[in-house]
Protein backbone atom coordinates (compact mmCIF):
# COMPACT_ATOMS: atom_id res chain seq x y z
CA UNK A 1 0.00 0.00 0.00
CA UNK A 2 1.47 3.24 -0.49
CA UNK A 3 1.95 6.40 1.36
CA UNK A 4 -1.49 7.94 0.88
CA UNK A 5 -3.11 4.64 1.93
CA UNK A 6 -0.65 4.81 5.20
CA UNK A 7 -1.53 8.10 6.49
CA UNK A 8 -5.15 7.41 6.01
CA UNK A 9 -4.67 4.90 7.85
CA UNK A 10 -2.81 6.69 10.62
CA UNK A 11 -5.58 9.61 10.93
CA UNK A 12 -8.23 6.65 11.18
CA UNK A 13 -5.80 5.22 14.31
CA UNK A 14 -5.34 8.81 15.69
CA UNK A 15 -9.28 9.78 15.89
CA UNK A 16 -9.62 6.29 17.20
CA UNK A 17 -6.87 6.12 19.62
CA UNK A 18 -9.32 5.79 22.59
CA UNK A 19 -9.94 2.11 21.51
CA UNK A 20 -6.09 1.36 21.19
CA UNK A 21 -5.40 2.69 25.08
CA UNK A 22 -8.59 1.02 26.51
CA UNK A 23 -7.76 -2.40 25.83
CA UNK A 24 -4.13 -1.68 25.95
CA UNK A 25 -4.98 -0.63 29.68
CA UNK A 26 -7.39 -3.43 30.16
CA UNK A 27 -5.13 -6.58 28.73
CA UNK A 28 -2.04 -5.60 30.33
CA UNK A 29 -0.79 -4.19 33.64
CA UNK A 30 2.90 -2.87 32.73
CA UNK A 31 3.63 -0.01 30.84
CA UNK A 32 6.04 -2.19 28.64
CA UNK A 33 3.58 -4.60 27.80
CA UNK A 34 1.02 -1.55 27.18
CA UNK A 35 3.66 -0.73 24.36
CA UNK A 36 4.37 -3.75 22.51
CA UNK A 37 0.49 -4.76 22.95
CA UNK A 38 -0.25 -0.97 21.31
CA UNK A 39 2.32 -1.87 18.60
CA UNK A 40 1.03 -5.14 17.95
CA UNK A 41 -2.43 -4.21 17.31
CA UNK A 42 -1.71 -1.29 15.19
CA UNK A 43 0.18 -3.96 12.93
CA UNK A 44 -2.35 -6.12 12.88
CA UNK A 45 -4.37 -3.71 12.13
CA UNK A 46 -2.39 -2.17 8.94
CA UNK A 47 -1.86 -5.62 7.51
CA UNK A 48 -5.63 -6.28 7.89
CA UNK A 49 -6.43 -3.10 6.25
CA UNK A 50 -6.19 -4.12 3.14
CA UNK A 51 -9.63 -6.17 3.82
CA UNK A 52 -11.09 -3.43 5.12
CA UNK A 53 -14.22 -2.77 2.84
CA UNK A 54 -16.42 -0.12 4.64
CA UNK A 55 -19.28 -2.53 5.45
CA UNK A 56 -18.62 -1.35 8.52
CA UNK A 57 -17.86 1.72 10.74
CA UNK A 58 -13.90 1.72 10.87
CA UNK A 59 -14.50 1.53 14.65
CA UNK A 60 -16.31 -1.57 14.16
CA UNK A 61 -13.80 -3.15 12.74
CA UNK A 62 -10.72 -1.93 15.01
CA UNK A 63 -12.91 -3.36 17.62
CA UNK A 64 -12.48 -6.34 16.26
CA UNK A 65 -9.24 -6.77 15.24
CA UNK A 66 -7.93 -5.14 18.22
CA UNK A 67 -10.11 -7.46 20.67
CA UNK A 68 -8.98 -10.49 18.66
CA UNK A 69 -5.02 -9.06 18.95
CA UNK A 70 -5.36 -8.82 22.29
CA UNK A 71 -7.15 -11.90 23.77
CA UNK A 72 -4.08 -13.98 22.25
CA UNK A 73 -1.60 -11.61 23.47
CA UNK A 74 1.61 -12.55 25.27
CA UNK A 75 2.81 -10.73 27.56
CA UNK A 76 6.26 -10.91 29.04
CA UNK A 77 6.83 -13.52 31.28
CA UNK A 78 7.16 -12.38 34.93
CA UNK A 79 5.57 -13.13 38.29
CA UNK A 80 1.97 -12.12 38.83
CA UNK A 81 -0.39 -11.72 41.76
CA UNK A 82 -2.85 -14.41 40.97
CA UNK A 83 -4.60 -13.20 44.53
CA UNK A 84 -6.48 -10.25 45.20
CA UNK A 85 -4.52 -7.70 47.72
CA UNK A 86 -7.37 -6.41 49.82
CA UNK A 87 -4.23 -4.07 51.06
CA UNK A 88 -3.19 -2.46 48.13
CA UNK A 89 -3.38 1.44 48.80
CA UNK A 90 -4.79 3.90 46.48
CA UNK A 91 -4.93 7.63 46.40
CA UNK A 92 -7.76 8.52 48.29
CA UNK A 93 -11.30 9.83 46.69
CA UNK A 94 -11.57 13.69 46.72
CA UNK A 95 -14.65 14.95 45.34
CA UNK A 96 -13.52 18.65 44.52
CA UNK A 97 -11.26 16.77 41.46
CA UNK A 98 -13.95 15.58 38.78
CA UNK A 99 -10.75 14.58 36.53
CA UNK A 100 -8.67 13.23 39.54
CA UNK A 101 -12.18 11.25 41.19
CA UNK A 102 -12.07 9.69 37.43
CA UNK A 103 -8.51 8.76 37.18
CA UNK A 104 -8.60 7.26 40.34
CA UNK A 105 -12.16 5.29 39.60
CA UNK A 106 -10.18 4.15 36.37
CA UNK A 107 -7.17 2.64 38.41
CA UNK A 108 -9.68 0.89 40.85
CA UNK A 109 -11.90 -0.63 37.56
CA UNK A 110 -8.34 -1.47 35.50
CA UNK A 111 -6.94 -2.87 38.65
CA UNK A 112 -9.99 -5.04 39.08
CA UNK A 113 -10.01 -5.95 35.48
CA UNK A 114 -6.55 -7.77 35.58
CA UNK A 115 -8.26 -10.67 37.71
CA UNK A 116 -10.50 -11.43 34.70
CA UNK A 117 -10.08 -13.81 32.01
CA UNK A 118 -9.04 -12.36 28.62
CA UNK A 119 -12.65 -13.27 27.17
CA UNK A 120 -14.14 -11.64 30.06
CA UNK A 121 -11.97 -8.71 29.54
CA UNK A 122 -13.83 -8.21 25.58
CA UNK A 123 -16.95 -8.67 27.34
CA UNK A 124 -16.38 -5.66 29.82
CA UNK A 125 -15.16 -3.86 27.16
CA UNK A 126 -17.48 -3.94 24.96
CA UNK A 127 -20.37 -3.55 27.68
CA UNK A 128 -18.50 -0.38 28.29
CA UNK A 129 -18.26 0.84 24.85
CA UNK A 130 -22.05 0.81 24.89
CA UNK A 131 -22.23 -2.50 22.61
CA UNK A 132 -25.98 -4.20 22.90
CA UNK A 133 -26.58 -7.88 23.94
CA UNK A 134 -26.15 -8.64 19.96
CA UNK A 135 -23.75 -6.66 18.79
CA UNK A 136 -21.44 -8.23 21.17
CA UNK A 137 -22.27 -11.61 20.65
CA UNK A 138 -21.36 -10.55 16.96
CA UNK A 139 -18.05 -9.50 18.55
CA UNK A 140 -17.44 -12.79 19.68
CA UNK A 141 -19.11 -15.20 17.71
CA UNK A 142 -21.40 -16.53 20.27
CA UNK A 143 -25.28 -16.55 20.76
CA UNK A 144 -27.29 -13.41 22.42
CA UNK A 145 -28.24 -15.44 25.26
CA UNK A 146 -24.72 -16.64 25.80
CA UNK A 147 -23.45 -12.95 25.65
CA UNK A 148 -26.23 -12.07 27.51
CA UNK A 149 -25.30 -14.32 30.42
CA UNK A 150 -21.56 -14.48 30.11
CA UNK A 151 -21.51 -10.80 30.51
CA UNK A 152 -23.78 -10.86 33.78
CA UNK A 153 -21.70 -13.25 35.42
CA UNK A 154 -18.58 -10.79 34.58
CA UNK A 155 -20.17 -7.98 35.83
CA UNK A 156 -20.68 -9.65 38.87
CA UNK A 157 -17.28 -10.74 39.14
CA UNK A 158 -15.79 -7.83 38.74
CA UNK A 159 -18.00 -6.44 41.14
CA UNK A 160 -16.82 -8.49 44.08
CA UNK A 161 -13.06 -8.07 43.41
CA UNK A 162 -13.44 -4.19 43.21
CA UNK A 163 -15.04 -4.75 46.40
CA UNK A 164 -12.02 -7.03 47.78
CA UNK A 165 -9.94 -4.15 46.58
CA UNK A 166 -11.57 -1.92 48.92
CA UNK A 167 -13.52 0.33 46.59
CA UNK A 168 -16.53 1.89 47.57
CA UNK A 169 -18.30 4.43 45.72
CA UNK B 1 -21.48 0.10 43.35
CA UNK B 2 -22.38 -0.95 39.61
CA UNK B 3 -20.05 -1.28 36.71
CA UNK B 4 -21.97 1.58 35.37
CA UNK B 5 -21.52 3.72 37.95
CA UNK B 6 -17.58 3.67 35.34
CA UNK B 7 -19.35 4.87 32.72
CA UNK B 8 -18.40 8.60 32.91
CA UNK B 9 -15.12 7.68 34.11
CA UNK B 10 -14.73 5.43 31.07
CA UNK B 11 -15.71 8.14 28.71
CA UNK B 12 -13.94 10.19 29.58
CA UNK B 13 -10.63 7.50 29.11
CA UNK B 14 -8.82 7.40 26.01
CA UNK B 15 -7.76 10.87 25.18
CA UNK B 16 -3.72 10.86 25.89
CA UNK B 17 -1.74 11.35 23.22
CA UNK B 18 -0.72 8.10 21.17
CA UNK B 19 2.81 8.00 19.79
CA UNK B 20 2.50 6.58 16.53
CA UNK B 21 5.36 4.68 14.85
CA UNK B 22 6.22 6.99 11.84
CA UNK B 23 7.09 3.53 9.73
CA UNK B 24 4.44 1.10 9.93
CA UNK B 25 6.59 -2.03 8.73
CA UNK B 26 8.80 -1.16 11.34
CA UNK B 27 6.32 -2.46 13.72
CA UNK B 28 7.13 -5.39 15.70
CA UNK B 29 4.87 -8.60 15.78
CA UNK B 30 6.00 -11.66 18.01
CA UNK B 31 3.34 -11.29 20.75
CA UNK B 32 0.73 -13.84 19.20
CA UNK B 33 1.24 -17.52 19.48
CA UNK B 34 1.64 -17.78 15.65
CA UNK B 35 4.08 -15.48 15.17
CA UNK B 36 6.21 -17.69 18.72
CA UNK B 37 5.36 -20.79 16.54
CA UNK B 38 6.38 -18.80 13.10
CA UNK B 39 9.58 -18.45 14.87
CA UNK B 40 10.29 -21.63 16.56
CA UNK B 41 10.06 -23.32 13.19
CA UNK B 42 12.09 -20.50 11.07
CA UNK B 43 14.85 -20.83 13.42
CA UNK B 44 14.47 -25.20 13.48
CA UNK B 45 14.33 -25.15 10.01
CA UNK B 46 17.84 -23.14 9.84
CA UNK B 47 19.33 -26.39 12.07
CA UNK B 48 17.40 -28.86 10.18
CA UNK B 49 18.42 -27.54 6.89
CA UNK B 50 22.31 -27.53 8.14
CA UNK B 51 21.63 -31.37 9.15
CA UNK B 52 20.60 -32.15 5.73
CA UNK B 53 23.35 -31.05 4.03
CA UNK B 54 25.91 -32.67 6.75
CA UNK B 55 24.32 -35.55 6.10
CA UNK B 56 24.93 -35.43 2.57
CA UNK B 57 28.63 -35.20 2.73
CA UNK B 58 28.80 -37.49 5.95
CA UNK B 59 29.90 -40.69 3.97
CA UNK B 60 32.76 -38.37 2.31
CA UNK B 61 33.66 -37.47 5.36
CA UNK B 62 34.09 -40.58 7.07
CA UNK B 63 35.45 -42.21 4.59
CA UNK B 64 32.15 -44.91 4.27
CA UNK B 65 32.40 -48.66 2.61
CA UNK B 66 31.96 -47.38 -1.38
CA UNK B 67 29.82 -50.29 -1.97
CA UNK B 68 27.09 -48.83 0.57
CA UNK B 69 27.08 -45.40 -1.30
CA UNK B 70 24.56 -46.51 -3.48
CA UNK B 71 21.97 -47.35 -0.77
CA UNK B 72 22.63 -44.38 1.32
CA UNK B 73 22.42 -42.14 -1.15
CA UNK B 74 19.10 -43.74 -2.35
CA UNK B 75 17.95 -43.34 1.10
CA UNK B 76 19.19 -39.73 1.30
CA UNK B 77 17.57 -39.41 -1.80
CA UNK B 78 13.88 -40.09 -0.52
CA UNK B 79 14.93 -37.60 2.87
CA UNK B 80 15.97 -35.18 0.51
CA UNK B 81 12.46 -35.20 -0.88
CA UNK B 82 10.55 -35.38 2.11
CA UNK B 83 12.27 -32.31 3.87
CA UNK B 84 11.88 -30.23 0.61
CA UNK B 85 8.15 -31.29 0.70
CA UNK B 86 7.92 -30.19 4.25
CA UNK B 87 10.03 -27.43 4.04
CA UNK B 88 8.37 -25.45 1.26
CA UNK B 89 5.17 -26.31 3.60
CA UNK B 90 6.55 -24.49 6.65
CA UNK B 91 7.76 -21.84 4.83
CA UNK B 92 4.59 -21.35 3.06
CA UNK B 93 2.85 -21.27 6.95
CA UNK B 94 5.41 -18.72 7.74
CA UNK B 95 3.93 -16.31 5.51
CA UNK B 96 0.36 -16.86 6.47
CA UNK B 97 -1.18 -13.69 7.39
CA UNK B 98 -3.78 -15.12 10.22
CA UNK B 99 -7.80 -12.79 10.11
CA UNK B 100 -8.10 -10.94 13.02
CA UNK B 101 -10.52 -8.87 11.43
CA UNK B 102 -13.51 -11.88 11.37
CA UNK B 103 -15.59 -12.86 14.93
CA UNK B 104 -13.48 -13.70 18.21
CA UNK B 105 -14.51 -17.02 17.68
CA UNK B 106 -13.83 -17.49 14.31
CA UNK B 107 -10.66 -15.89 15.09
CA UNK B 108 -9.50 -18.61 17.69
CA UNK B 109 -10.56 -21.30 15.62
CA UNK B 110 -8.54 -20.64 12.68
CA UNK B 111 -5.57 -19.66 14.90
CA UNK B 112 -5.73 -23.13 16.78
CA UNK B 113 -6.16 -25.15 13.62
CA UNK B 114 -3.31 -23.70 11.61
CA UNK B 115 -1.53 -24.25 15.12
CA UNK B 116 -2.61 -27.96 15.62
CA UNK B 117 -2.10 -28.78 11.55
CA UNK B 118 1.44 -27.44 11.55
CA UNK B 119 1.93 -29.56 14.66
CA UNK B 120 0.78 -32.27 13.38
CA UNK B 121 2.87 -32.07 10.17
CA UNK B 122 5.75 -31.66 12.17
CA UNK B 123 5.29 -34.69 13.79
CA UNK B 124 4.86 -36.91 10.40
CA UNK B 125 7.87 -34.85 8.82
CA UNK B 126 9.63 -36.62 12.32
CA UNK B 127 8.40 -39.92 11.71
CA UNK B 128 9.32 -39.79 7.94
CA UNK B 129 13.26 -39.04 8.67
CA UNK B 130 12.93 -42.39 10.90
CA UNK B 131 13.83 -44.75 7.59
CA UNK B 132 16.45 -42.65 6.70
CA UNK B 133 17.83 -43.26 9.85
CA UNK B 134 17.49 -46.69 10.30
CA UNK B 135 18.84 -47.31 6.89
CA UNK B 136 21.58 -44.87 7.88
CA UNK B 137 22.37 -47.05 10.88
CA UNK B 138 22.57 -50.15 9.72
CA UNK B 139 24.81 -49.09 7.46
CA UNK B 140 27.34 -47.51 9.85
CA UNK B 141 26.96 -50.42 11.66
CA UNK B 142 28.16 -52.72 8.46
CA UNK B 143 30.63 -50.17 7.75
CA UNK B 144 32.15 -50.04 11.26
CA UNK B 145 32.25 -53.94 10.92
CA UNK B 146 34.44 -54.18 7.50
CA UNK B 147 36.74 -51.70 8.64
CA UNK B 148 37.98 -53.57 11.53
CA UNK B 149 38.16 -57.02 10.02
CA UNK B 150 37.73 -57.42 6.22
CA UNK B 151 36.67 -60.67 6.06
CA UNK B 152 33.83 -60.62 8.66
CA UNK B 153 30.59 -61.91 7.60
CA UNK B 154 28.46 -58.32 7.06
CA UNK B 155 25.61 -59.91 8.81
CA UNK B 156 25.79 -62.09 11.68
CA UNK B 157 23.05 -64.45 14.13
CA UNK B 158 22.29 -62.08 17.00
CA UNK B 159 21.46 -59.54 14.42
CA UNK B 160 17.96 -60.87 13.93
CA UNK B 161 17.76 -59.89 17.75
CA UNK B 162 19.73 -56.78 18.15
CA UNK B 163 18.67 -54.92 14.61
CA UNK B 164 15.41 -55.16 15.36
CA UNK B 165 15.80 -54.33 18.85
CA UNK B 166 17.90 -51.26 17.69
CA UNK B 167 15.09 -50.16 15.33
CA UNK B 168 12.42 -50.61 18.05
CA UNK B 169 14.13 -48.44 19.96
CA UNK B 170 14.93 -45.57 17.43
CA UNK B 171 11.26 -45.91 16.71
CA UNK B 172 10.07 -45.48 20.21
CA UNK B 173 12.72 -42.88 21.14
CA UNK B 174 11.92 -40.89 18.21
CA UNK B 175 7.87 -40.78 18.53
CA UNK B 176 8.67 -39.93 22.27
CA UNK B 177 11.03 -36.96 21.61
CA UNK B 178 8.83 -35.55 18.47
CA UNK B 179 5.68 -35.72 20.64
CA UNK B 180 7.71 -34.22 23.45
CA UNK B 181 9.46 -31.55 21.46
CA UNK B 182 6.48 -30.41 19.65
CA UNK B 183 3.84 -30.95 22.77
CA UNK B 184 6.61 -28.57 24.44
CA UNK B 185 7.38 -26.11 21.80
CA UNK B 186 4.08 -26.02 20.41
CA UNK B 187 1.32 -27.77 22.26
CA UNK B 188 1.49 -24.55 25.22
CA UNK B 189 0.10 -22.14 22.05
CA UNK B 190 -2.50 -24.72 21.25
CA UNK B 191 -3.53 -25.53 24.71
CA UNK B 192 -3.64 -21.84 25.33
CA UNK B 193 -6.12 -21.25 22.86
CA UNK B 194 -7.77 -23.78 23.19
CA UNK B 195 -8.91 -22.74 27.24
CA UNK B 196 -10.43 -19.79 25.22
CA UNK B 197 -12.69 -21.20 22.57
CA UNK B 198 -13.73 -23.14 25.92
CA UNK B 199 -14.77 -20.09 27.49
CA UNK B 200 -16.88 -19.39 24.74
CA UNK B 201 -18.67 -22.04 24.39
CA UNK B 202 -22.29 -21.79 25.70
CA UNK B 203 -22.96 -21.27 29.19
CA UNK B 204 -25.19 -23.35 31.28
Amino acid sequence: MGIQAEQEFLARIESNRGILIKIARLYTDTPEDREDLIQEIVARLWTSYASFEGKSSFSTWMYRVAINTAITFLRKEKRRSETIETTETFPELTTDDKAREQAVQMQFFYRAVQFLTPVEKALVFYFMEGLSHREISSHLGISENNARVKLSRTKEKLQQILKQLGYEN
Amino acid sequence: MKIEDFQQAWDAEGSEELVLPAKLEKLRMAHQPIDMIKKNMRQELVYQSAAIAFLGVFPLLIGFNRQFYFIYYFAYTSLLLVSAYYLVRFYKFSRVIHNYAVSSLDSLYELYYEIRINMEAYKSFSFLLVPFTIVASILFTLHLRIRVDHDEELFKPADWVSFPLTIGIIILATVWLTNWWVEHYYGKYARQIRILLDELKESA
